[in-house]
Order: C-alpha cells, then structure tokens, then sequence
C-alpha cells in the first residue's frame, strides 16, 4: 500500500516537477551509425581518422607555430589520444585541443560558420562555459535545440561548416549523446565534432570561459589547472 | 513472582528507542529522497552506472527514476509520523535489499579495477549523499535494514499519530487495549500488558 501510495505521488510530483524525467523518451536510444557508413557495416577507422582533426591544417588565421599537445592535466584520467580513440572506436569524429583553440579564434567562429555546442547542465552552463557556446542540455533538449538548429541553418541552403560539441569531457557521454541527437534533428554528421577533452580540459589549460548566458561578454581568464580569476573586460 | 524484564526489554518498551530510530531512518529518507527528486537527471545518469537495467527496458528506468525518490519522501514521512508503520519498514527493507548488494559490487568493481583498498574506495552511489566512502555506506545502510527490521516486529504504537487518525483510541472500543501504551490486551494469560508491562485492570478478559 505505501509503494502504491509513493508511486502514485511520485508519478504525480514527476508531472509537475518542471525538470522532471519524461517517461515516454528513450534517453538512452540506440546510437546511429558511424559517420560515412550504412547500418550493420564495421566503422571505417581509417576514414574517420582522416576527418578527425587532430593536428590536422591551421585554419584561416592564427600564429604560425604553435605549442606542442598539452599533457593531461593531474585531475584528467584519460589522454587526450585515448579520448580521441575512443570517440573514434564510438563512431563520432573528435576534435583535438589544439585545433579548438584554433577553431575558437578563427574570425569565422565570431560569424556563425563554426558553432560550440555545450551538452551539460543549465547550472554548469550558466557556472561557466566556452565563450559564445549554445547550451544544448540533452535531456531538455526541447527547451535548447530551436537556438542550436536555427544557428546552424544561417541561410537558405546555407549551414555552419562545422558544429563542435563538449561536455566535462573524459569519461562524460553527453556530448556524445547530443552530437547523435543533433545527427537525428538533420545536422550533417560530416559536420558534427565532439571536443574530447571537454570544459575541464578547457579550463585546465588556462582558456577562456564566459560566465551567464551567452554573449553575456563575462569572460574569466582561468588559470592553468587552477581556478579562474575574474577580468571585467573580454578578452580580445 | 516473575524475573523483572531486562535493561533492554524496559527500555524498548518505553518506546523511546524505536521513536529514535524511526526519526533517523526518516529523516535520512527524507533528505535523500528530495534531494534526488529536484535533480532527476543526475540520479538516473548514477542508476545507469549500475547496470541493473538493460537500455532495453528504459522506460523502466525512468518509471523508478521518476518515482522512487518519492516513495523514499513518503517513506520519511511516514516513520517520522508513525503512521503504517511496519508497511513502511517492509518498503524500507526492500529498497535496501535492492540497492546494498548493487552498491557492493560496484564497489568491488572499482576496488580491482583501480586497485585500491576497498575501505579507500569512493564514489557517488546515487542514494543522494553526494560521493561516499563505501566501507561507510555500506555500514550505513546494514545500520538501517535493522532499524527497518526493529520497527518492523516492534508492535508498539508508542508515539504513533497512526492511532489518533485512524485506529481506535485507546480504551475504548470493543478491543480492550492497555491504558499506558494502547497494546491490545485480549485473550491474556495474566492481566499484564505484554507490551509495557502494565498491571491490568482484573475487568480485562483474559485465558482461561
């Protein structure tokens, strides 16, 4: 009588709850296809290889050298490589540090061609996230997606070059989830990246990260593997 | 003239040891359960962890993700009330008996796979305690199936509001029931509550 009695009332609060779980959503569905190849047929590594970014060339600007691959940081469980792999051995294509801070400070990012998707939580999002990223929660999706796909179509048969998705990066699947999701709601999976090492890696490394909503122009320049300090001015 | 009970039996029929329990057990469900309420999400990516439920069987997953964290509420506030007390325990014990073996081998899993003593092992188990140490949470929750159990065959209904909403006051009533702790006092042997142990009035029916 009480299990009844708290599953009647759970089901009730669930309903009212304004976060509270579908119940008739699969958060969990059965992944699409790697990139590039019918269902049922072994991933083509090679392949996917070639379309990972790795070091792969500069983009349009940019210093013309550049520091070597940062080691993992001590709080990182996985290497970078090993992140990559495993992205790469799930079907996704990876996106490798170096080539997203390239990516970021390439004048294209600041005009919509490359889009920064980040797959965590309102709160984490809110706490801190890539400077101009859109925030896509996967199991909200609903609440975040028109931004996301209204961004990635600029203009008539016009869609952003590449569309790069992060969560806290390592073991994390919710960029991996939202990376499929947005491969269901018609992105061209050629265009989807999934950024490996995630905002921890990000922040670890001294990058840049913007606090509130997007665009709010709170920009914090956090220290290597430390926490951030706060600068009133964005960062240039 | 019979043996005086022990220290333990008069202690217990005070009451004041099971209402002591009853406000641990129910407010530790109270809090554990809210808190995975008011972050679903969180709870269901930590009950995926323990691989109980097939992806297969996903609608299952948040039919319990959605719903037990109130049944724990409900549960709290039942122990706390005094209120269908041993239906309660039983949900209580079930719960434990689901999720203490599950925390076990996740436990171990992670003992041999980062080869760590297991009492250094921790993680966050999803009961809504945030990361814990598993030597601690597994103590835990073995402290609270036998305070479960001791509400369960504890028949007393001292500091119950069970009986002010719904059962019979007592002394009044058909059923005879002792004046000090309302225990129904039919078909005795002697006139002794066997409850508290209260001398009965010789008008109790009891055996012949």
């Amino acid at each position: 009588m009480v299990g009844v009695l708290g599953l009647v009332i759970g089901l009730i609060a669930n309903t009212a709850n304004p976060n509270g779980l579908s119940l008739t959503r699969n958060y969990y569905p059965p992944r699409k296809p790697p990139v590039g190849k019918p269902h049922g047929d072994k991933p083509d590594l090679e392949s996917q290889r070639e379309n990972t970014i790795r070091h792969g060339p500069a983009l349009q600007t940019g210093p013309a050298t550049r520091p070597p691959p940062p080691a993992p940081t001590q709080d990182e469980e996985l290497t970078e490589d090993q992140i990559i792999d495993n992205l790469e051995k799930a079907g996704f294509q990876a996106i490798a540090h170096q080539t997203m801070v390239e990516m970021y400070e390439d004048p294209f990012y600041k005009d919509g061609l490359y889009l920064i998707v980040d797959a965590r939580s309102e709160a984490l999002y809110q706490k801190g996230h890539i400077p101009g990223a859109y925030h896509l929660d996967y199991y909200y999706a609903d609440r975040y997606v028109d931004a996301v796909m209204k961004a990635y179509h600029i203009a008539d048969g016009v869609t952003a070059e590449k569309i790069v998705v992060y969560c806290n990066g390592g073991k994390c699947e919710d960029s991996e989830l939202t990376a499929d999701y947005l491969q269901k709601q018609g992105v061209d999976p050629h265009k989807v990246f999934i950024y490996g090492l995630g905002f921890t890696g990000w922040k670890a490394r001294g990058m840049p990260i913007e606090t509130g909503d997007r665009n709010s122009g709170n920009i914090v320049e956090s220290a290597p593997d430390n926490g951030g300090s706060t600068t009133p001015e964005a960062r240039k | 003239m019979k043996d005086r009970p022990g220290l333990l039996m008069r202690a217990h029929r005070t009451g004041v040891p099971l209402l002591l329990c009853r406000l641990a057990i129910g407010g530790l469900f109270i809090y554990m359960g809210i808190v995975k309420a008011m972050d679903p999400v969180t709870f269901l990516k930590l009950i995926r962890e323990y691989d109980m439920v097939s992806d297969a069987f996903w609608w299952f997953l948040n039919l319990s993700v959605a719903t037990l964290p109130w049944i724990e509420t409900l549960c709290g506030l039942l122990l706390i009330l005094g209120v269908g007390l041993r239906g309660t325990a039983l949900v209580v014990m079930v719960m434990l008996a689901v999720f203490t073996p599950a925390i076990f081998v996740r436990g171990l899993s992670i003992h041999n796979a980062e080869r760590l003593a297991l009492c250094k092992v921790y993680f966050d188990c999803g009961c809504g305690a945030g990361i814990v140490n598993f030597c601690w949470k597994l103590a835990e929750n073995i402290a609270v199936f036998l305070g479960s159990l001791l509400i369960l065959l504890s028949r007393s209904p001292r500091f119950c509001l069970r009986h002010h909403l719904v059962g019979a006051p007592v002394g009044s009533g058909p059923e005879p029931r002792c004046p000090e702790c309302g225990y129904r006092v039919q078909g005795l042997r002697e006139p002794r509550c066997p409850e508290c142990g209260k001398a009965l009035d010789r008008s109790v029916p009891t055996r012949t």
